[in-house]
């Protein structure tokens, strides 16, 4: 099933909450909505696999990315979800899949996205007292305190 | 009168002589350096020739650390207790481009710009990584500064 099939066949469900990406590689989601487009795809559509979640920094929001993969089919779909840079909040799936919560937690750690409802939300790579988010685009080396161990 | 056979020394240049010859490293690596500092252990190259080869599982237990690979912000305070809880002498070696400086990764948000940042340290042995036989060099330049008066050691680095 190609990603447009997919859409169209969801598109009555989600309404305007839903949308194609201009590539047409990616279903585009509000936040609201995310928990039950992803349960339905896991449930109906056979995208059990959560390979990938991560996410990506825009000019204008930041962009959650959840790749999902069909074992039976070896289909891939991946979903999007823009996330107001100034609230900074996105669902967590860690309800859906506990593998998300790791992940969800590095997103975190470098992006500084809140993801409400995940369990444990503390920072995995950097260290717990790290001041800064260095996936971001705003991001300035300079400001790492080097000395701060020394 | 003529005196032969008869050596002066201190026991603390005599205690050091001994040591030497047998340094009790700590098992610790931090990256691909420490797979260069395993090599180092195994037959091909064998520092069990010069007296090194007993890694120890406990830094209790160990008087050469060597910091074999990239050390991050959030991997220095565990280096640095490490290094508290040996015991007395004890001595570091900085291995590879990465625990000298940072290396490759010294512009990253996550890297700390070499280990002399935090622990003092006797031997840097250059490279990315140094083969096994520059590790050894290493080692025998700890020995060469183990023989050496404490007040001429600073003059061998
Ligand atoms: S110096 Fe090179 S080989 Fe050694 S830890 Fe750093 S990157 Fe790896």
């Amino acid at each position: 099933m190609t990603i447009t099939e997919l859409f169209n066949l969801l598109v009555p469900v989600y309404n305007d909450k839903l949308t194609l990406s201009t590539d047409s590689n990616s279903l585009i989601i509000t936040p609201d909505q995310l928990i039950a487009l992803l349960t339905t795809l896991k449930t109906h559509h056979e995208f059990a696999l959560l390979t990938l979640l991560t996410a990506v920094d825009q000019p204008d929001h930041y962009q959650m990315v959840y790749q999902l993969m069909s074992i039976k089919s070896a289909d891939v779909v991946s979903v999007h979800v823009h996330v107001n840079k100034s609230t900074l909040k996105a669902p967590s799936i860690v309800s859906l899949w506990s593998a998300a919560n790791v992940q969800e937690r590095e997103v975190y750690d470098m992006f500084g996205i809140i993801f409400d409802g995940h369990p444990h939300l503390t920072r995995i790579l950097n260290p717990d007292d790290y001041t800064e988010f260095p996936l971001r685009k705003t991001f300035i080396l300079q400001s790492v305190d080097r000395q701060r161990l020394s | 009168m003529e005196l032969e056979n008869i050596l002066v020394t201190t026991v603390d240049r005599a205690l050091d002589y001994c040591r030497s010859y047998s340094l009790w490293p700590v098992t610790f690596g931090l990256a691909c350096c420490a797979i260069e500092m395993m090599a180092t252990g195994g037959a091909r190259y064998d520092i069990s020739r010069f007296g090194y080869e007993v890694f120890r599982p406990s830094p209790r237990q160990g008087d050469l650390l060597i910091i074999a690979g990239t050390v991050t912000h959030k991997m220095a305070p565990l280096v640095k207790r490490l290094y508290e809880q040996m015991p007395s002498p004890k001595y570091v070696i900085a291995m590879g481009s990465c625990a000298m400086t940072g290396g490759p990764f010294v512009d990253s948000y996550s890297v700390l710009d070499g280990v002399d940042k935090i622990i003092p340290v006797d031997v840097y042995i250059p490279g990315c990584p140094p083969r096994p036989e520059a590790l050894i060099e290493g080692l025998l330049k700890v020995k060469e500064m183990l023989h050496l008066a404490k007040k001429d050691r600073s003059d061998l680095k």
